[in-house]
């Protein structure tokens, strides 16, 4: 019995302290915080981003006339001379910029010949709903290797999309006029080159308007 | 939860020396996990001295249940033993546990680099860390881990902008108002919810399409089957299903084939599995998304090799794959999970 007595002492010790430090801690719903702070923030990153460092890159953006020529020509060296590929892709992303005048204005579309003139769209410059990751991946400012994950990646590109759609796509809105100047810097795909199909498609990033000749002020 | 104070207990401090003393604590934290390996004295930036090609690399895959896994798993063998090593398949069973193990006996059983189709983005985060910590290089394959200092690299496929594709070619076939479901994959895998939400940030945008039933089916057939048979009996006039992958999509047709629904309902999948290939073809299923299996699988036993062989280092951290999207129209141009002529 004496010899008993310390390790049932030894034993009720070990018993409080477990009870107090636990080996195995269960953790109910609710117990967890709502919010992570450490969670990517995909507006905060496209505000600085936006105003700050893709205005700066619009000069490093091809020449449209020069990278529609060539996709006319051969879609593949297009793509391999002009284009950018992420990762392992048949496909290249556009980043393009180039001046011209509008020949058609539907509200989904903007069509642009461009230069001096011409009747037609060398150029569709896309309204509407914008999808993909052509805004994200064309300019080669952010890459893949700069978030932990790739759920933080792509909460970026939705929020660089709908950066497009609310303060870029109501400059082309209802008073947009066939005969108007436009400038404009943009971002296109082709999922392959035997994808290519003319005019090219182009989201608008940035566009600046001057009015039709002749047309009311 | 309020700890008490230790103050009020001076006798703990003491009894909780002995007991981590007697090995009752928990493991020991592994601070040499964040040495990176093979930056020893490089000869040459990106480069280490080079070895010999030879030894055993270990493919560990998340499940050998999904045909589009024993694919992406025999091709990574196939190649590594091409370039001159003995290769073994480890299957996770979709289970972390089983893949913790598997890890512990590669570690010992002397791999020297390891082709990894994870089982979980945070989960297998540990155990590529041991990994790295005996200087054994880890290459990701199709799934991530959502850490940049752990795999040497990470080979992964472009789901969410594959799902956008497919999203876009949904409101096409489907129209603009409508009910659907959805089958999520696994829901700790980054993979499932890169997929949703490119398939959501286009369905989304249409008010008319209305979601009835979003479950997780786990990226298998039979619970694709049976979560679809379910989906059926409480929302019968459901217009289409999105599952996260062709094996889900697989069990879903089957479920709605059974219901006589088969040509009503239209069913997209994820993958580019081959039968669900065939299955387009037969104008079954409506699309799919391929992804290249063998394609990323060889390039990681590409990467091994060159690691182990060529000394190289400077891998980048993530590389995406791009995803296609696979309809009745280019249904000709796929086959044997890549492109007809692979």
């Amino acid at each position: 019995m004496k010899r008993i007595a310390p390790k049932l002492a030894v034993l009720a010790a070990v018993a409080v302290l477990l009870w107090f430090f636990p080996l195995v801690r269960v953790t109910r719903p609710g117990d967890e915080p709502a919010i992570d702070p450490d969670a990517f923030d995909p507006v905060g990153y496209v505000d600085a981003y936006w105003t700050e460092r893709l205005p700066k890159s619009h000069t490093s953006a091809a020449p449209a006339a020069e990278v529609i020529k060539a996709l006319s020509a051969d879609a593949k060296a297009a793509g391999e001379r002009f284009g950018r590929t992420v990762g392992m892709s048949r496909g290249f992303f556009f980043y393009l910029r180039g001046e011209g005048t509008v020949v058609s204005a539907d509200g989904r579309k903007v069509g642009v010949a461009l230069g001096e003139g011409g009747e037609t769209a060398d150029l569709v410059l896309t309204l509407g709903p914008v999808f993909g990751n052509a805004v994200r991946d064309a300019p080669g400012l952010i890459g893949v290797n700069d978030f932990e994950d790739s759920v933080a990646y792509n909460d970026l590109s939705a929020e660089l999309n709908r950066r497009v759609e609310s303060e870029v796509q109501p400059l082309l809105g209802d008073a947009l006029e066939p005969g108007a100047r436009i400038n404009f810097v943009g971002c296109a795909e082709l999922s392959s080159p035997r994808a290519y199909r003319a005019p090219l498609k182009v989201t608008p990033i940035a566009v600046v308007l001057s009015p039709a000749e002749g047309a009311q002020q | 939860m309020r700890l008490s104070s230790s103050a009020r207990f001076p006798a703990f401090g003491l009894l909780l020396t002995l007991l981590l003393t007697m090995g009752c604590g928990g493991p020991a934290a592994d601070t040499s996990a964040d040495t990176p390996a093979g930056e020893a004295a490089p000869a040459a930036e990106g480069q280490a001295d080079a070895a010999e090609a030879g030894g055993k690399i270990a493919v560990v895959v998340s499940t050998l249940d999904n045909p589009w896994f024993v694919v992406l798993a025999k091709t990574a063998m196939a190649r590594a033993e091409e370039l001159g090593y003995e290769a073994t398949i480890f299957d996770s069973r979709n289970d972390t546990a089983t893949e913790a193990s598997h890890f512990e006996n590669l570690l010992a059983g002397g791999y020297r680099a390891v082709l990894f189709n994870p089982t979980d983005a945070d989960g297998s985060i540990a155990n590529v860390r041991k990994a790295k910590a005996k200087d054994v290089p880890v290459f990701c394959i199709d799934r991530e881990v959502n850490a940049t200092d752990a795999a040497t690299a990470q080979i992964l496929s472009d789901s969410y902008s594959g799902c956008v594709a497919l999203g876009q070619y949904f409101v096409e076939q489907v129209g603009e108002e409508g009910q659907y479901a959805e089958l999520l994959g696994i829901v700790g895998d980054n993979n499932t919810w890169s997929r949703s939400k490119g398939f959501h940030s286009v369905i989304d945008r249409y008010e008319g399409l209305e979601m009835v039933a979003q479950e997780s089916a786990n990226f298998d057939r039979s619970q694709g089957l049976a979560k679809m048979e379910s989906i059926l009996q409480s929302h019968p006039e459901v217009d289409a299903v999105f599952c996260g992958n062709d094996a889900m999509a697989m069990g879903a047709y089957k479920a709605i084939a059974s219901a006589g629904k088969a040509d009503t309902i239209k069913v997209f999948g994820f993958d580019g599995a081959e039968d669900a290939v065939r299955s387009i073809a037969e104008g079954k299923i409506a699309a799919t998304a391929m992804q290249f299996p063998k394609q990323m699988a060889r390039q990681a036993a590409e990467f091994a090799h060159q690691y182990l062989s060529e000394g190289k280092r400077d891998f980048p951290q993530k590389i995406p794959v791009s995803v296609e999207l696979v309809t009745p129209d280019n249904v000709d141009q796929y086959g044997d999970y890549g492109v007809a002529e692979e």
